[in-house]
């Protein structure tokens, strides 16, 4: 379910919209870079990334209250800018990157006043109604815990209409559609199958046994032990 | 502007920088799995479907003019295999277009770099340029003659031209330094002469001795070039020449007029008089 833009607070909906561009960029990553590949097992996962990344723009970009006016949106777009250049000024260490980060936070407060002029001419409302007070710029540093818990906690979580729900409940719709997709296995398995991250990659684990020898003479990965 | 000399530096690129976290990294006592279950087998199978599937890489095109028809089903009736020797023609001339260019590129940075190595002025490198835009025409003259079209992109052009990409980023990266940069014209230069080579007994087998004979001085012009980068590679490197190899600037790899060049003082700023670029 979308947020009500007349109940949800500012930063709900920046967080909405932060994350919505997030994905909108991931996805034209995907789409972008993956045709620039010669190997077609690259340019096979690239495209089955970027369309998990499509889905993940369309959920995102539901948060989203579609009744808002182009003028709201656009003021809130702008507001987002300054919000997330802000958190950059605040984090960040090196003075050089600072300066340009306050270069942009400076551009965009001048387009946010530009959008918030408008929405006052055109929608005769106060911009008060939808920017106001917040808690603090987002904190850029270290998520490994957090991302290591919620990994741990929701990796077998499953969709159901709009509802997350446990695996045993997921919606048979999605089991279809795998079942379809991914007949002939998916791009994605096949590439990570085996792979297990090591320094200096995985030469320094597997020496000069070569990519066959590798398949024929080591015991295949079952998953959460480390080759030797 | 680019450092001359590699230096210590923020180099964080290697786990020693953060023994804790690769331990963490490797461990699996924080992390609900480590590695994906299986083995490469699925991706093997992946790649062998595909390239049984696989189409070309373009094709020679037909001979665009009656003469060139005529020619090409002469030396087809011949028994020659023309479309080997064009398409390879074409690989040839693709890669000088892009030598040239990156000659060019090493003069933009002569000009501002201060300090090169011994020997390698901006007349020595300019000579070079030259020398690969002559074999370039000399290719497309040959090309013609033969009855193809010069301005078609061959399967090895587009092949080498995909090769090259890396050469043509390394030069004209604007933080590259000389050294960098020569040690990317020296690989160049390595393939350039083995693309003669070929190029020759491509020729010789069909029965083209003039052509064997042009070619040959173009051999021995890149012969002239690998020794000459490779004295400068070493030299902005800091290697003492050895024996075997000739120093910088030596008379054998010299370009035309430039025998009495200085092999100590280095003279890659000043353009020299007769420059063509």
């Amino acid at each position: 379910m979308p947020y009500d833009r007349s109940m949800a607070t500012m930063l709900s909906k920046l967080h909405a919209l932060t994350i919505t561009a997030a994905e909108a960029q991931t996805h034209n990553y995907y789409m972008n870079v993956g045709p620039a590949f010669a190997d077609p097992v690259a340019r096979q996962l690239y495209a089955e990334i970027a369309s998990v990344e499509e889905q993940h723009v369309t959920q995102y970009e539901s948060l989203l209250d579609p009744t808002e006016t182009w003028v709201e949106q656009w003021m809130l777009h702008e507001a987002n800018e300054c919000y997330t250049y802000y958190s950059c000024v605040e984090t960040e260490t090196n003075h050089h990157v600072k300066a340009v980060w306050e270069r942009c936070l400076d551009y965009e407060l001048g387009h946010f006043h530009m959008a918030a002029d408008a929405f006052r001419r055109y929608e005769r409302r106060d911009p008060a109604e939808i920017v106001g007070d917040f808690s603090g710029p987002i904190p850029f540093r270290s998520q490994r815990d957090y991302v290591r818990q919620v990994l741990a906690s929701e990796v077998d979580l499953r969709a159901l209409g709009t509802q997350f729900v446990p695996k045993a409940h997921e919606d048979q719709a999605s089991i279809d559609y795998r079942r379809q997709m991914n007949g002939d296995g998916s791009p994605s398995e096949a590439v990570a199958a085996g792979y297990v991250w090591t320094p200096g990659t995985e030469l320094v684990s597997h020496g000069a046994a070569t990519t066959t020898a590798v398949t024929t003479t080591l015991p295949a990965n079952q998953g959460g032990v480390v080759q030797p | 502007m680019a450092q001359q000399t590699e230096h210590f530096g923020m180099n964080r690129t290697g786990v020693q920088m953060s023994p804790i976290d690769t331990a963490a990294m490797q461990g699996s006592d924080n992390a609900p799995i480590r590695g994906a279950p299986g083995d490469e087998r699925a991706l093997l199978d992946a790649r062998e479907a595909l390239i049984m599937d696989a189409g070309d890489i373009g094709s020679i095109p037909m001979p665009g003019s009656v003469a060139g028809a005529v020619s090409m089903g002469m030396h087809m009736l011949k028994g020659d295999r023309p479309q080997i020797l064009l398409d390879k023609l074409g690989e040839r001339l693709a890669f000088e277009r892009t030598g040239t260019r990156l000659y060019d590129a090493l003069l933009a940075k002569c000009d501002v770099m201060q300090g090169g190595p011994a020997g390698m002025t901006r007349d020595h490198v300019a000579a070079i340029r030259r020398d690969e835009a002559r074999h370039f025409l000399l290719l497309k003259d040959v090309i013609e003659s033969l009855g193809g079209d010069p301005t078609a992109q061959t399967p090895s052009a587009d092949v080498t031209g995909v090769e090259s990409l890396g050469f043509v980023q390394v030069l004209n990266d604007p933080r590259t330094s000389l050294a960098q940069s020569l040690h990317a014209l020296l690989t160049a230069e390595l393939a350039d002469r083995a693309g003669w080579e070929t190029l020759i007994a491509l020729a010789g087998e069909a029965g083209q001795d003039d052509l064997v004979a042009g070619f040959t001085l173009a051999l021995e012009d890149e012969h002239r070039h690998l020794v000459l980068v490779q004295g400068w590679y070493h030299d902005a490197i800091g290697l003492t020449p050895v024996p075997g190899m000739l120093p910088p600037g030596g008379s054998a790899g010299m370009p035309p007029d430039s025998t009495t060049a200085p092999t100590t003082s280095p003279d890659v700023t000043t353009p020299g008089p007769g420059a063509d670029i």
